[in-house]
């Protein structure tokens, strides 16, 4: 039996309901009719008080205790436990950057200061500062434009996390006004979120591997995955496979969006080699290789849910996003097959999750069936597309 | 109108403050459940977001002639929220005095029937600054 079950077996989390319940059977039991208790009633309001003062506190007793335990401790808990209990802290969202190119179209030089500038993304409206640096040069100083010339500057997002993530040519608004002045970034601006409870659950326990002298599975994920050892590779899901016959081991990495960069992969090579790599073993460190998953349904909905169709395609879209992006690399394997497989019937629950309790019937017409996986495969969300989303009475 | 022994159960005794030992019933009960509801703010009881009509908030407002004339009927439709009083029956009467040092004082005299005590009556003090139970009916 798990720790989590076990532990779920001894705590019975009181709501505001239940303790009124109970109280009012207490009270029944001394003779006062409490079917007689009206609004501003002095014994119901203080009875509602208690109740409703005692729901928060079970909240926090039993966020607690279950804050307590690797396996069922949760936000700010989880941060407490594994800190306590690994040394490991939570990978934070980075900020995204980029280099935007300035075009001045006009006859007028341009001074430029770090951080003087702000650009926009005008598709997501995020935004970004200038550093003061550019691709060639760290130095945070005044930069010039020149009259009918172009300029590469550094930009970071002003929001940490993926929502300032942007394409090449996304990043097209000069917010501070420089009349003649066009920009748009030449390269992508990617950030990660920060790192979610299970991952982090999971490397804070892939620490332990990491201490055995013979280099466990756990210790390559938890090397890879974790950016003070990685030289700060955008890694976040990894997957380690050995071949016993030739002592081969092959690390595939992978982060959120898919596959690693190649500098990323050299990072983590060297991090392998320097961390976890036993004597005579060959540690390889490969990217994983993208397999998109489309998403074609239908849903059925009752309307208690109060929201639009548009508002609901967008919460399953998200979920969608964050339940592949959690996938492990290979998909899901299950003994005594070697490979994996992205299950459709995953893909229907993950949408169902989306909109519960009030989802009842969902049909998932692409993919078709399961997904077969190969061992170097990382699953990544195509196109989201919803056929059909009905909704009905609520009941 | 059938009466019964003991109307609306019992409850502890609250006006101005709770009166732990005293239990009441009847249309001593009903009596200070409508004082209590002219002595709470709207939206301060946890489990009843409508209950309540607070007249020394109201009274510490500009009175002008509109809000004067206004306060016996807020003061009826507030009383009448309460289920135990016979739909229709409340009555309100305002006396305002003006006392020695020139403050203000109203009288509220409230006559209502109970669904299962039968006629009762009740009178509040008031003024800016407190609200007072001047009479009250017994438990039978």
């Amino acid at each position: 039996m798990s720790v989590e079950t076990l532990l779920e077996s001894l705590l019975e989390e009181e709501t505001e309901a239940t303790l009124l319940a109970k109280l009012y059977a207490v009270l029944s039991a001394v003779d006062l009719d409490v079917e007689s208790f009206a609004e501003g009633d002095p014994t119901r309001s203080e009875v509602y008080a208690i109740a409703r003062t005692q729901e928060a506190k079970e909240s926090i007793v039993t966020g607690a205790i279950r804050g307590g335990f690797t396996d069922t401790a949760e936000d700010a808990w989880l941060d407490v436990c594994v800190q306590s209990l690994f040394d490991v802290e939570r990978r934070g969202a980075s900020y995204a950057t980029c280099t935007v190119r300035y075009t001045n179209g006009s006859s007028q030089l341009f001074t430029i200061d770090p951080e003087e500038d702000t650009a926009r993304n005008s598709t997501t409206g995020a935004t970004y500062r200038n550093t003061g640096a550019t691709p060639t040069d760290d130095t945070l100083v005044q930069r010039t434009l020149a009259p009918g010339g172009t300029l590469d500057l550094i930009f970071a997002a002003e929001v940490a996390g993926s929502d300032s993530n942007a394409t090449t040519g996304e990043i097209d608004e000069l917010v501070t006004g420089r009349a003649g002045v066009t920009i748009a970034n030449i390269t992508a601006a990617v950030a990660v979120d920060e790192e979610r409870d299970d991952a982090y659950r999971a490397r804070g326990k892939g620490k332990l591997s990491a201490l055995s002298p013979n280099g466990p599975k756990g210790a390559y994920d938890y090397v890879v995955q974790t950016p003070d050892l990685n030289g700060g590779a955008n890694v976040t899901r990894s997957r380690t496979f050995g071949n016993s016959t030739v002592g081969a081991v092959t690390v595939y990495v992978a982060n959120a969006s898919g596959a690693v960069s190649g500098g990323d992969v050299t990072l983590c090579q060297t991090a392998v080699e320097t961390y976890c790599e036993p004597l005579t073993i060959g540690a390889t460190v490969a990217s994983a290789v993208n397999k998109t998953i489309a998403v074609t349904y239908s849903l059925w909905v009752y309307d208690s849910i109060n929201l639009t169709t548009s508002a609901i395609e967008a919460l399953v879209s998200a979920a969608l996003s964050d339940a592949i992006a959690s996938r492990d690399i290979g998909g899901d394997i299950i003994p005594p097959a070697l490979t994996g497989t992205l299950y459709k019937s995953f893909v229907e629950a993950t949408i169902l999750r989306a909109v519960h309790p009030h989802g009842f019937r969902v049909s998932v017409t692409t993919p078709s069936g399961d997904t077969a996986m190969a061992i170097d495969e990382v699953a990544v969300l195509g196109t989201v597309t919803a056929t059909a989303i009905t909704l009905i009475e609520a009941p | 109108m059938t009466l019964r022994s003991e109307p609306y159960g019992r409850d502890t005794s609250a006006t101005t403050r709770i009166n732990r030992g005293r239990v009441v019933s009847g249309a001593t009960l009903l009596g200070e459940a409508m004082f209590r509801r002219l002595t709470t703010d709207r939206g301060t009881l946890l489990d009843a977001p409508n209950y309540g009509f607070s007249l020394r908030t109201f009274l510490n407002a500009d009175m002008t002639p509109a809000r004067r004339a206004a306060l016996p009927g807020l003061i009826r439709l507030e009383l009448q929220k309460d289920e135990r009083l016979v739909e229709g029956s409340v009555r309100v009467v305002v006396t305002e005095e003006i006392d020695s040092a020139g403050a203000i004082e109203w009288t509220v005299d409230v006559s209502a029937v109970g669904v299962d005590t039968g006629p009762f009556a009740l009178a509040i003090s008031a003024s800016a600054v407190t609200v007072e139970l001047l009479d009250l009916p017994e438990a039978a």
